[in-house]
């Protein structure tokens, strides 16, 4: 029997101990309470309505939309899949020829935070509209707050200033809900005698039943509620209560709150392209929508006219983005890849931007911000059905890069993969933008022994991938006339690197090369520093360190200095096309042209161009163009795909931090942060066995 | 400091060959003198947080190295330290509550772990405001004791691991839960209940050290029978001698459900036979139902005892001796879970038994412990404006009217916000004379609102609609761990940083600080100076307080335990641009860091157990291969924990998987590098 000792627990465990109930798919499965009505009418409609047409392409082929739900919010979302936000997220996945399933959290901030976020979901119903930190979509319904009070009362109030209110007993549903600041603003605060917010920590089945049970059983007189609860438990006391919205609609008064909310689904910044598919469904299944709230009763706002589909636009030439990104401003676990992540975005739209400026092509690239392989996963299936994507680019952050070549392989179209180094990855369909291990072995290879490096000692993550990175680092020093002398493997967050820096050292290992992600380097680099200067210590370069922000956060935390890094890209390259291609990009975002940023420009402009030259993205002709090159890539010569492994050969660079250097928000202190040391040109990589 | 581990263990056994008729505490008291051991949390019934160790100091200090780690496997925050008797140290983990035996004659390797049952974790974890904390384990007599959060409290076999007793002492239905440490006296141990949130009604208890039998029982509101206000009771000031203080200073019943939780750290003067403690936030946090709607504010007509109070009681009887209110109706949920430190002050030529104590209300106060007097006029140790000042002839704050709070109406410029200091571990340094604690410049605006009552719902009542550094907004420090002179209020240094988690903080007379800081390095500083003498870069955060042993080889060790919280690794809306919590590690390790033999002054020949220090060498020797020497170390372990370790290893949360890779002892032995 083993003692209760474990490895150092991962986050997804930790998210999943902290409060979340595993997802459970309902795909398919409608409340049963609606599931006779709605199966005629689906059946109906899915006939009559058909959606896009690549979502009703080859039968078998689909697309996952995962809703973050509530376990317990009726009549909004419950465990049963039977709250209306439930049923109507259903109706649009079924239009958008999607399956469903719905991971259940409670609606709050860290459902947003850990679930949206870390990417086990992509999608949250029922938000209002423009709800920070999330994109919405059209309003599909409009709801007002309500007074709800026992109908044999005696009283009839509509508005907030009834003068009787302040004569009544008021139950309030939530404490700092929109109308308790109208109603604080007219001097009711000694009315106000409870709140009946149910609270995160001891949740009843039907937490908001319990405002309308207080109105019911006299506890208050008039309770003040958002009308899709009241309107719910009112309905199931017929002719025994009274709900009426709260006039006027919007308050005169300061703090000036709408006491009506136009409610959207939220789906995460850098959605876009899934945030336009929802509402062109919300404007599809409008009516069926609309019939679902009737039938829970909810209080609606006459919103005007159904909103009519857009006309159909252009033929476009797709291209599906698939990248972490940042949602929100709080760092939460999860969001290692999300500096990169936008780097890489901003250089995708600057390629965009450039080429149809140029009027070269008829370029599309449809974004996805996905936090995890699965997100990449469930995004690359839904650019490719729901939005015409012919080509995927991504690969940033663990398993988006495999990710993205099993879908491309699974629906034939190309990819490109711009953050991913395995060399399990080449040799394969995918076309790679982003060095391969060989590349960056060999770029440090050949600058360490510059600097007299004979004898290696690597320290490497437990796991295939890392391995393969250290066999390829292995047998490229060989092939320099250096050696590895030795190899420690380390769990990840390792607490100490104590013996393996000692096994190095008496090894006689002038150089170490630390194999490991970006929260431990940090934590090597210091530790390695605090042993002596004896040996030189070369840091991989991880995805997540190939940023100044990664450079900063190390230098700062290592204050005895940090060593200088080879990059794929730097934004002080002065020269040249490079040095345009630097100026456009930190002018036009403001920050640093990082590694991946030149990545997505390139992988962008190298299938732009192909688009150009070929007139379309068909398969066999963009990966004859990629093939053929020389390509001009603002990195000084012209490149070229190796036939082999598909590796796009290129020169990177070497960085070094700048003692001292102030980070702050301003370009300048951002960039001052490293400096350029000089270029490593490497020409040959090592072709497939 | 040169003593040995042989000479205290054999103090220790002559102790325990009396039999049953020394008592626990008699035991304790000798075992609190050994520096060599750390055999309750902060280190002495003082609360000190001090050792006299000083084999590592100033000189040395900065060639301290990792001796061994050991991973808990627990994602959460520790909060309690680890105790070392004998040559075992004990360390038990948050939820789901794993306690340990590690045997220190071969670093890291387990003796015995116990994963206690708690069979109302997940409604235990549904009331705790915090996680799934515990702030550690207490040891007597043989025997190890300590609540989980679920409010059990077990009684546990230190040499086996065996649970001797168990008993429900909370009650979860109504929001009570169990996070603090007992204090063990004489015969019993006193602990308490957290769950402000859910306006309990504080109390704290005895219970018998061998049955687990409830010795007595006392609230810190109601009736003063409930509360042991007897003919002993004699506060100092006027505002304590009314009639039943407990009810009379509330509105109507409301002291039934008026907070005043048990939730952080004791002390006890051997010599009064007196323990000390001070309370939880009053409840519900809207005073508008704690006090007159005629009168209100009314601080001083319903001040509200003892909520947010300091607490002298005989630590036999539980009487209550005298008592103070540190924030009068507590309109702004100070609770004040820190310690109370005792300690002889020279005053004014004249050495006084104080109790000091920087409160989480931002005032530092200084009382005479033995009458509850203020000694001096408490100043403000962090921005303050609910007060300005204090009447010394009444013992009253004068508070500052712009600061009130009603019902439904914004506070602004409220300073502390929440806390200046709070639970985190202080310490008192004898040899430099100065208290080392860590705090806030958090203020903010705050509304108190409407509710109803539901036993075991959450009934704060209060929200926090702003927050900010400093009283107007623009404070250029986060957080700022201070040396200060408690006589004087001088504060001797200062390190300021931008985050604002207070850390605990310990002292050692090798006039150093240990403490972990803000960016995930845990580090060494000059007691009387300030500077940062040296670091370790864990990478993760700190949230227990380090302590430090002398090890069987007569070497001394600092141990903390790194750790971060679930799911979210925080960064705070004012942190630095780059955001270097984003790099931050998950994990809990335990970090036991020593000297080199030779700089330590230790030859191999001089250790006591030299068996266990070539043990700890083979482990080392295992360098790169540390998985597997873990793997050994875990799988012997396991061997003599028998069933009991067989059931942690099923519950200790989903780690268990991966055999080696959270051993123990997998970077080397005490001379591992």
């Amino acid at each position: 029997m083993m003692p209760a000792v474990g490895p150092p627990v991962m986050t997804e465990v930790a998210t999943d101990t902290d409060g979340h109930e595993a997802s459970a798919p309902v795909s398919g499965v409608l409340p049963r309470r609606l599931a006779a009505k709605a199966a005629a009418a689906f059946f109906v409609l899915a006939l009559l309505a058909p959606a896009s047409s690549s979502a009703q392409g080859e039968a078998g082929q689909t697309w996952e939309l995962v809703v973050c739900a509530d376990p317990h919010a009726m009549p909004l979302s419950d465990r049963s899949a039977e709250g209306y936000e439930n049923v109507i997220a259903g109706i649009l996945a079924e239009e958008l020829g999607a399956t469903l399933s719905f991971d259940w959290y409670p609606q709050m901030q860290d459902m947003i935070d850990l679930r949206l976020r870390g990417g086990y979901c992509d999608v949250v119903m029922g938000v209002p509209d423009g709800a920070e930190p999330l994109l919405t979509t059209i309003s599909y319904y409009t709801s007002p707050y309500v007074f709800v009070y026992r109908a044999d009362a005696g009283i009839e109030v509509t508005s907030l200033d009834d003068p009787v209110l302040s004569e009544l007993r008021i139950g309030l549903q939530n404490a700092g809900m929109p109308p308790h600041d109208s109603l604080l603003a007219r001097g009711l605060a000694d009315s106000i005698v409870a709140e009946y917010g149910s609270t995160r920590y001891a949740p009843r089945d039907d937490p908001q039943a319990r405002l309308v049970e207080a109105v019911l059983a006299g506890e208050v007189d008039v309770g003040v509620s958002w009308g899709p609860s009241a309107g719910y438990y009112a309905a199931q006391h017929p002719g025994e209560l009274v709900v009426v919205p709260i006039e006027p609609a919007i308050d005169p008064m300061p703090p000036f709150t709408n006491l009506q909310l136009p409610m959207t689904i939220g789906v995460r910044q850098g959605d876009e392209a899934l945030r336009d598919s929802l509402s062109l469904a919300i404007v599809r299944r409008w009516d069926d929508i609309q019939a679902v709230l009737e039938e829970y009763a909810v209080p609606l706002v006459d919103a005007g006219p159904a909103p009519a589909p857009p006309e159909q636009t252009v033929e476009r030439l797709v291209v599906g983005y698939v990248g972490p990104n940042r949602t929100g401003s709080r760092t939460v676990a999860g969001s290692l890849f999300e500096v990169v992540g936008d780097a890489a975005r901003a250089g995708a739209l600057l390629a965009e931007d450039v080429m149809v400026s140029n009027g070269a092509s008829s370029l599309d690239v449809v974004f996805a911000n996905a936090p995890s392989a699965g997100a990449a996963k469930r995004a690359a299936m839904r650019l490719v059905h729901l939005d015409g994507a012919r080509v995927l680019i991504g690969g940033l952050g663990d398993g988006q890069a495999a990710a993205l070549a099993d879908v491309a392989a699974e629906t034939g179209v190309a990819n490109l993969n711009i953050g991913d180094d395995d060399p399990a990855l080449r040799c394969t369909a995918t076309f790679h933008v982003a060095p391969s291990a060989d590349l960056y072995a060999a770029a440090i290879a050949a600058r360490a022994g510059d600097a007299g490096v004979t004898r290696w000692h690597v320290v490497r993550l437990d796991d295939d991938r890392w391995s393969r990175v250290a066999e390829t680092f292995g047998a490229i020093v060989a092939q320099t006339g250096a050696e590895v002398v030795g190899e420690s493997v380390v769990a990840e967050a390792d607490p100490v690197y104590a013996d393996e820096l000692n096994a190095a050292r008496e090894e006689g290992a002038d150089a170490v090369l630390v194999l490991l992600g970006a929260p431990d380097q940090i934590a090597f680099l210091a530790q390695a520093a605090a042993l002596g200067p004896e040996m030189t210590i070369v840091p991989y370069p991880a995805v997540a360190t190939q940023s100044r922000d990664y450079i900063a956060a190390a230098s700062r935390l290592n204050p005895s200095g940090v060593p200088e890094r080879v990059v794929m890209w730097e934004t002080t390259l002065a020269e040249g096309p490079a040095a345009d291609l630097n100026e456009r990009f930190t002018s036009r975002f403001g920050r640093p042209m990082d590694p991946h940023a030149w990545a997505a420009y390139a992988a962008v402009t190298l299938v732009g161009q192909a688009a150009a030259e070929t007139g379309g993205l068909e398969q066999g002709a963009l990966e004859e163009f990629l093939l053929g090159g020389p390509h001009e890539l603002a990195k000084g010569r012209p490149l070229a795909f190796d036939s082999d492994s598909r590796q796009l050969e290129q020169p990177l660079y070497v960085v070094r931090p700048v003692p001292g250097a102030p980070w702050g928000r301003n370009l300048s202190q951002q960039v001052g942060v490293a400096e350029l040391v000089g270029a490593v040109d490497v020409p040959e990589v090592p072709g497939c066995q | 400091m040169r003593a040995t581990r042989t000479i205290t263990a054999l103090t220790a056994a002559a102790c325990l060959a009396v039999g049953g008729m020394a008592l626990a505490n008699d035991e304790l008291l000798q075992l609190q003198e050994d520096p060599g051991q750390w055999v309750m949390p902060n280190g002495s019934y003082a609360a000190l947080n001090y050792s006299e160790l000083d084999q590592i100091n100033t000189e040395n200090v900065d060639q301290l190295q990792v001796a061994w780690t050991f991973q808990t496997g627990v994602l959460d925050s520790h909060e309690g330290a680890p105790l070392v008797v004998g040559d075992t140290m004990y360390l038990v983990t948050p939820k789901p509550s794993v306690l340990y035996a590690i045997d220190l004659n071969e670093p890291g390797v387990v003796k015995w772990a116990l994963a206690v049952d708690m069979p109302e974790l997940e409604q235990a974890l549904a009331v705790a405001c915090c996680g799934g904390q515990t702030r550690g384990v207490s040891y007597a007599d043989g025997m190890l004791y300590f609540n989980s959060l679920d409010g059990q409290l077990f009684g546990v076999d230190a040499e086996t691991g065996e649970i001797v007793w168990q008993k429900q002492i909370a009650d979860l239905s109504i929001g009570e839960t169990t996070t603090l440490a007992p204090l063990i006296v004489h015969d019993h141990l006193i602990t308490g209940i957290a769950g402000g949130e859910y306006s309990v009604r504080g109390w704290v208890a005895a219970y018998d050290l061998k049955t687990g039998d409830e010795v007595w029982k006392m609230y810190n509101t109601g009736p003063n029978e409930e509360m042991g206000i007897t003919d002993s009771f004699a506060p100092f000031y006027e505002d304590d001698k009314v009639e039943e203080p407990g009810v009379s200073t509330w509105w109507r019943d409301s002291w039934e459900i008026g907070g005043g939780s048990v939730w952080g750290w004791f002390s006890y003067d051997p010599e009064l036979d007196w323990f000390y403690y001070s309370t939880g936030n009053c409840s519900p946090g809207n005073p508008d139902y704690r006090r007159d709607p005629a009168t209100a504010p009314g601080y001083f007509e319903y001040p509200n005892k003892y909520c947010a109070s300091l607490l002298a009681r005989d630590a036999t009887t539980g009487e209550l001796m005298w008592a103070y209110t540190l924030t009068p109706q507590d309109p702004w949920d100070l609770d004040e879970p820190g310690p109370n430190i005792l300690v002889d002050l020279e005053i004014d030529g004249e050495t006084v038994p104080a109790l000091i104590k920087a409160a989480r209300n931002g005032f530092f106060y200084v009382f005479d412990r033995q009458t509850g007097e203020l000694l001096e006029e408490p100043w403000m140790h962090s921005p303050v404006t609910w007060a300005t000042g204090f009447d010394m002839e009444t013992g009253r704050p004068i508070m500052d009217p712009e600061r009130e709070v009603y019902t439904d109406v914004i506070t602004e410029g409220l300073c502390p916000l929440i806390a200046a200091t709070n639970w985190e571990n202080q310490a008192y340094n004898p040899d430099t004379g100065l208290v080392y604690f860590s705090e806030r410049n958090r203020c903010g605006d705050w509304r108190a609102f409407a509710g109803e009552y539901v036993p075991g719902e959450s009934y704060r009542l209060r929200e926090t609609v702003e927050s900010y550094l400093g009283p107007d907004g623009n404070g250029d420090w986060g957080n700022r761990l201070v040396g200060i002179d408690p006589v004087t209020g001088e504060q001797a240094w200062g390190i300021e940083a931008m985050g604002s988690d207070n850390k605990p903080v310990f002292t050692t007379a090798g006039n150093l600080v240990f403490q972990g800081g803000q960016l995930g390095e845990f580090r060494a500083i000059d007691a009387t100076t300030g500077e940062v003498l040296w670091q370790f870069m864990a990478g993760a955060d700190f949230s227990n307080s380090p302590m430090t042993y002398l090890g069987p080889d007569g070497k001394q060790y600092v141990a903390v335990i790194s750790s971060s919280g679930p799911g979210r690794l925080g960064v705070e809306v004012d942190a630095e641009p780059d955001e270097e919590d984003r790099y931050r590690r998950a994990g809990s390790t335990l970090y036991v860091f020593t000297l080199p033999d030779d700089v330590a002054g230790v030859t191999p020949d001089q250790t006591a157990t030299p068996a266990g220090a070539e043990g700890a060498e083979d482990d080392g020797g295992a360098g790169g291969e540390a998985e597997d020497g873990g793997g050994a170390a875990g799988g012997a372990a396991g061997g003599e924990a028998g069933d009991d370790a067989g059931a942690a290893g099923d519950d200790a949360g989903g780690a268990g998987d991966d055999a080696g890779g959270g051993a123990a002892g997998d970077d080397g032995g005490s001379d591992g590098y």
